[in-house]
């Protein structure tokens, strides 16, 4: 018993707002991807198209373990802008959610751009356009949450990977969370702490799935009928 | 473009030559030359040397070498494996399905290299472990891939003209199912091997996957990180690595699914 309150503790108690990397992480991603995405989609073919894609594909290519030293290396030891590593504050959260945030927001991007193409030849669409709506209304009111299902599922799917990668990018960023806490376990063969860990972000991830399938019912109407 | 030498093919080609024969060039990727630590790039090793005066350019070779040896052993492991468990499941269907089905979401629940990570934590650091991990984590998307494909073909009438012929369940699956589909499967297994790059070097940096003094790209970028300051070439020329040969396998991979014309989830 006194086992279980000890994990509890180094868990939880030590380790206040365990996920709060990974949900800055998910936000820079939206706050990158939807713009680039749209962008790209709206300016079909053109070098904002290109641009974006290619920022993309090399946001996927670039592991999290490589951007953070070199976003470290750039804002840190030469600009000087942000603290290089721990946990003071709002300014030491940047680098960490970046580093974490672009692979994610590269595969988001192309998903919003394929999907909002998908979505874009659509009669909808087209009526809107004749009422004589501004393209800004006619993509945020029509677009978008015609788009959004594709994007939240690759979302949703993409947070494991995401929970997995603030395990590297606390470890790069010194930032006490639970990935470090596990990598620490792991080096002192702490094997309750290890379960207890690995235990949270499963679970988390697993919620987050869940929420992804309730969010399918508040955005179409159609999944709620069919019920 | 000529597609069969477009630059990403050049990368992977000379990824795979280095790799293959490093053994039989002259490198000394343990040689400590003392009087030469942290040493910027000059004109005799022209990526420098690292914080114990090793050669960085001879470390990266037996560092490309480690993960194309890993990449390779993990993604043929869950290749063959995930594809046999896919399609006897789809094929025999039953409770061996439901218990495959089973199995497959439970390791889907857990997110991918968070699992590979404890599992090398609990086996222990090594490199056969990390394989080990990897590999135990990677069947399980080839063989939802198999299962899936193996029940939309299982019912083609050639299938069937071929059981009613009363061939066997080994002859069928070789013969008559896998040629319909490996094409999603040899694509799924490309971006498998960007992965497992990128896994490999993980584990390493987290110090699980290759032990000192052995050469690893992400080992390499760990030990780099300490002295950011003063040798930034210790991070720079693996990530440059990293990156080239992850970029280069993406591109391929888009290239031949365009090809085969296949659509994945």
């Amino acid at each position: 018993m006194a086992a279980v309150v000890n994990v509890y503790a180094a868990v939880v108690a030590a380790r206040s707002r365990p996920l709060l990397l990974a949900c800055a992480g998910i936000i820079t991603a939206i706050i990158i991807a939807l713009p680039l995405g749209i962008l790209a989609a709206v300016r079909r073919g053109s070098a904002w198209d290109l641009g974006a894609m290619t920022f993309a594909m090399l946001g996927i290519s670039v592991p999290n373990f490589c951007m953070g030293p070199l976003l470290i290396m750039i804002f840190s030891l030469w600009l000087g802008w942000f603290p290089v590593s721990g946990k003071e504050g709002m300014s030491s959260l940047i680098l960490p959610a970046l580093t974490l945030g672009t692979a994610l927001a590269a595969l988001l991007s192309r998903m919003v751009r394929s999907s909002l193409l998908e979505v874009l030849n659509e009669d909808y669409i087209r009526a809107a356009q004749a009422r004589g709506l501004s393209d800004m209304a006619v993509i945020m009111r029509h677009g978008l949450p015609n788009a959004a299902l594709p994007v939240i599922t690759v979302l949703g799917m993409q947070l494991g990977a995401l929970l997995a990668g603030a395990v590297i990018t606390e470890t790069i960023f010194s930032w006490p969370g639970v990935g470090l806490l596990t990598i620490e376990a792991i080096q002192n063969r702490d094997y309750p702490v290890v379960q207890a860990c690995v235990l949270l972000i499963s679970l988390s991830y697993v919620f987050i799935n869940l929420l992804t399938d309730l969010a399918y019912a508040v955005l179409d109407p159609r999944v709620r009928l069919e019920k | 473009m000529n597609s069969r030498l477009s630059f990403p093919a050049i990368v992977i080609l000379i990824w795979s030559a280095i790799a293959l024969f490093a053994t039989l060039l002259p490198l000394h990727p343990e040689a400590i030359l003392l009087e030469k630590i942290l040493v910027l790039p000059e004109w005799q090793a022209w990526l420098g040397y690292d914080d114990l005066g090793r050669s960085i350019a001879d470390r990266m070779v037996m560092g490309a070498r480690t993960s194309l040896l890993v990449a390779l052993c993990v993604v043929s492991i869950s290749l063959i494996a995930g594809t046999v468990i896919g399609i006897f499941a789809a094929w025999f269907g039953g409770w061996w399905d439901n218990i495959t089905v089973l199995v497959i979401d439970i390791f889907i629940a857990f997110p991918g290299i968070l699992l590979a990570i404890a599992l090398a934590g609990l086996l222990g650091p090594g490199i056969t472990n990390a394989v080990i991990a990897l590999s135990v984590v990677g069947w399980v998307g080839f063989a939802r891939l198999a299962r899936a494909q193996t029940l939309t073909v299982k019912h083609r009438e050639h299938v069937d003209a071929a059981r009613v012929l009363g061939t066997g369940i080994l002859r069928i699956a070789f013969r008559h199912l896998l040629p319909l589909i490996s094409a999603p499967l040899i694509i799924e297994a490309t971006f498998a091997i960007a992965g497992t790059v990128i896994a490999e070097a993980s584990l390493s940096f987290l110090g699980l996957g290759v032990q000192p003094p052995d050469a690893s790209w992400g080992s390499m970028i760990r030990d780099g990180t300490r002295y950011m300051l003063v040798a930034p070439h210790m991070v720079l020329a693996p990530g440059l690595a990293i990156f080239l040969v992850v970029l280069s396998i993406n591109l391929l991979g888009d290239r031949l699914r365009d090809k085969m014309d296949v659509r994945l989830s």
